[in-house]
């Protein structure tokens, strides 16, 4: 006989989180973000009606292509670029290992890569597969207590065999914006192809590829509000890459499966609605992740926040509560119905101190004690406010405790 | 802070019996909350092959899917540094000073009941629950005694021996009156995802149990492989793996023939000697322990006839209370006992009551 616990004793809000009049209160969007709400409108129709493999002869298909093919022209328009030169994969993390794997994969031999140690592990397990795999050699730059790599050490670095730059735009965990213009000319000046993780940029500041000297670019959906799943890699026109996963035509060759097609349409959907969002409430967003900050300091001690001085994305503040770990933090936000993050999750979901807060020189209890808070253009004042009545108390029990 | 009596913790484990410990709590009528540690990580993470997960992720991972199925929520927290300086440091280092450590009382002393216990009153509960097989109840001093679970087989009261009465206040040990066989049927009841899952290995952190191998690889500094087997007259018997992969009364893998059985009797860390001997060497009758701690004190008098374990799975055997300082304690068995081993707990019982316990230092003959 099956039993099942009677759902009042399993169910329900917890008592605490009664007096969240909004929860949850999400503020951990550098980790996702909720649909842009023209996305799911725009995504139904190619779920129930247009259901048509775009591949297919018949005019099932060509709608269904028709979705695709528009989607990735209004993705190309967004970003300034040409829509051959959008390829959609499935995510920020393929479109990154497709870029480089493809692009060393045409390169000679012994290969070099340079990148910097704060880039996210996307793009790091793959230089280490590289690594292991083809003794590709890599040099990855150490950052300041900003979070900031130096140009000139950058210029040093470089050698004969150096056949890609990667560095990413924005932080996923303090914000920071590498000099990416500035990058991208140091690579033109060597004829080095240079690739760029723009997973945390895209939706976040303006992107403009026509005039960007990056090669390859990799974006996710669901950073900008698109659904999980989506994401692209721009290829600059002259590029060549072999493709990651075989299996057919699609995508010009570089990625074999029939398209997500739903996917391809809500991203471009999702990404109109924030560059719109980014035209008119962006001072709005800094307006609120600096009144975060000011409070943070003013109501509790002992407080640092990271890469202040860094030029960065206005929606994060990477803050380390001292004397306390991350991870009581975490969950006793939780219980109050705030979502917040730390570091880097690993296979058990369980919180590794961040590598990338190390990498700027913070001691491990430091790093352990930090909290990421990221707000998007849906996080309203009160759940600033809530958070920040509730913060003081959580952090002073624990401290105490 | 107010803690919350109706709030409860469950220190998940990822098995069958922390999994019916947080639904025994719900059906109670308490909030649950599930946390799981993840303690250690697998060294060998990086001969793994793809797609798959050292334990501890697979054990973490079953916790959370439990917790899905009760719908409360999970965290997953990370102790591994804790868990290595307080447990498997402790682990290998005792090794390498000739003695046999109890990683679990450790982990159980300074991270379950230690660690996890405050980081529970953190979060506003009053109580922390765990898988254990015992019993807790208040005596009618208003102390608080603990007993052997229901289940004689699974009793695991001799692990929790370091607990106090400002722990056991804020402990709940929901599975102490159900057997093993109750605790699979309440599971597959409830179609739990862990309703029928095997037994857990022995020490959570040694890969295939071979811990001679896991000290060598992970603290190279403890092995020395200088020392000498020698029999009781301490003839030299061949040279030894070094101290570290001995223990007590331990037969198999010595590499000695001799025709006749050898155990390991003695191992003396200052000369890195293994000593070996018949298997009447083995016996003794007196137990020399250290650090002695009381879950309760009350009635114990020097002299006392005690109850007592010296390994986990053992029954009771008698023993009297011959001496106690602060330094220790002197335990005369009433008949001699079979490899009494230093590094592992003692642990003194009143008929089914577990009154306290410690740590062997040595076994002799008086």
């Amino acid at each position: 006989m099956t039993k099942r616990l009677p759902r009042r004793l399993v169910a329900g809000p917890l008592p605490s989180a009664h007096q969240n009049p909004m929860k949850p209160v999400y503020l951990d969007y550098n980790a996702t973000t909720p649909l842009a709400p023209p996305a799911l409108p725009a995504m139904l129709p190619y779920l129930r009606d247009h259901y048509g493999n775009p591949s297919s002869f018949h005019s099932r298909g060509a709608r269904a292509k028709k979705g695709l093919e528009e989607a990735r022209e209004v993705v190309a328009g967004h970003l300034r670029a040409r829509p051959q030169e959008i390829v959609f994969t499935g995510g920020g993390s393929e479109a990154i290992n497709l870029a480089i794997k493809g692009l060393l994969s045409t390169s000679q031999k012994p290969a070099h890569i340079l990148s910097c140690v704060t880039e996210h592990k996307a793009v790091l397990e793959t230089l280490n597969h590289l690594r292991k795999e083809s003794q590709t050699l890599v040099t990855l730059l150490p950052v300041d207590a900003e979070g900031q790599i130096d140009l000139d050490q950058l210029r040093a670095e470089i050698r004969k065999e150096t056949v890609l730059l990667a560095f990413m735009w924005a932080n996923n965990e303090t914000g920071v914006l590498h000099p990416i213009h500035k990058i991208g000319e140091i690579a033109r000046g060597h004829k080095i192809p240079f690739f760029c993780d723009a997973v945390q940029a895209v939706g976040k500041i303006p992107i403009h590829l026509d005039t960007l000297p990056v090669d390859l670019m990799a974006f996710s959906a669901h950073k900008f509000y698109g659904p999980k799943g989506m994401g692209g890699l721009y290829v600059g026109r002259e590029r060549f890459l072999p493709p990651l996963v075989h299996g057919g035509h699609q995508e010009r060759g570089y990625r074999g499966g029939t398209e997500n097609v739903a996917g391809a349409v809500g991203m471009a959907a999702a990404l109109g609605w924030v560059k719109d969002q980014m035209g008119r409430n962006q001072a709005s967003l800094k307006a609120m992740r600096d009144r975060l900050a000011t409070e943070i300091r003013e109501r509790i001690s002992r407080v640092k926040i990271h890469a202040e001085k860094a030029d960065r994305l206005v929606n994060t503040l990477n803050v380390s509560f001292l004397d306390l770990e991350g991870q009581s933090l975490l969950m006793a936000m939780d219980q109050e119905g705030i979502c917040v993050s730390q570091g880097a999750a690993c296979a058990s979901g369980a919180i590794d101190p961040s590598p990338i807060l190390l990498a700027m020189g913070l001691s491990p209890e430091e790093a352990k004690a930090s909290v990421r808070i990221s707000l998007g253009y849906m996080t309203r004042s009160q759940e600033i406010d809530f958070f920040l009545d509730v913060l003081p108390g959580i952090v002073k029990k624990i401290r105490e405790g | 802070m107010l803690l919350d009596k109706r709030k409860v913790v469950v220190a998940m484990s990822g098995g069958v019996d922390s999994s019916v410990a947080a639904t025994l709590l719900l059906e109670k009528g308490y909030e649950v909350i599930g946390i799981s540690l993840k303690t250690h990580v697998s060294p060998q993470k990086d001969l793994c092959q793809v797609g798959k997960t050292c334990c501890s992720e697979e054990d973490i991972h079953d916790a959370r899917r439990v917790c899905q199925q009760l719908d409360i929520p999970f965290y997953p927290l990370n102790y591994v540094e804790d868990f290595r300086s307080h447990v498997i440091d402790y682990f290998a280092r005792e090794y390498s000073l000739g003695r046999t450590p109890n990683p679990c009382v450790m982990c159980n002393n300074k991270i379950k009941f230690d660690k996890l216990l405050k980081e529970t009153k953190r979060l506003g509960a009053y109580y922390l629950a765990t898988g254990h097989y015992a019993r807790c109840e208040k005596g009618s001093s208003g102390r608080k005694m603990l007993f052997q679970g229901a289940d004689e087989e699974k009793d695991q009261s001799y692990f929790l021996f370091g607990l106090s009465q400002d722990q056991l206040e804020h402990i709940l040990f929901p599975l102490g009156d159900y057997t093993k066989a109750d605790v699979r049927k309440i599971a597959a009841q409830y179609q739990l995802k862990t309703a029928e899952k095997p037994e857990s290995q022995e020490i959570c952190f040694v890969p295939q149990n071979d811990y001679a191998k896991f000290i060598e690889r992970e603290y190279p500094q403890y092995v020395q492989r200088t020392g000498q087997l020698t029999d009781q007259n301490g003839n030299d018997l061949g040279s030894s793996k070094g101290i570290h992969a001995y223990t007590i009364g331990q037969r198999r893998g010595l590499g000695v023939a001799t025709g006749r059985r050898l155990y390991v009797t003695h191992i003396d860390p200052e000369t890195q000697r293994v000593c070996l001997g018949p298997s009447e060497a083995l016996l003794q009758n007196r137990a020399i322990s250290s650090q002695i701690s009381w879950v309760n004190r009350e009635g114990v008098y020097v002299g006392m006839k005690l109850g007592v374990k010296i390994r986990y799975h053992q029954k009771n055997v008698v023993g009297y209370l011959t001496s106690l300082t602060n330094e220790g304690a002197v335990i005369d068995f009433e008949q001699a006992q079979r490899a009494i081993t230093p590094g592992q707990a003692i642990v003194f019982y009143r008929d089914d009551e577990i009154l306290g316990g410690g740590w062997i230092l040595k076994g002799e003959n008086r």
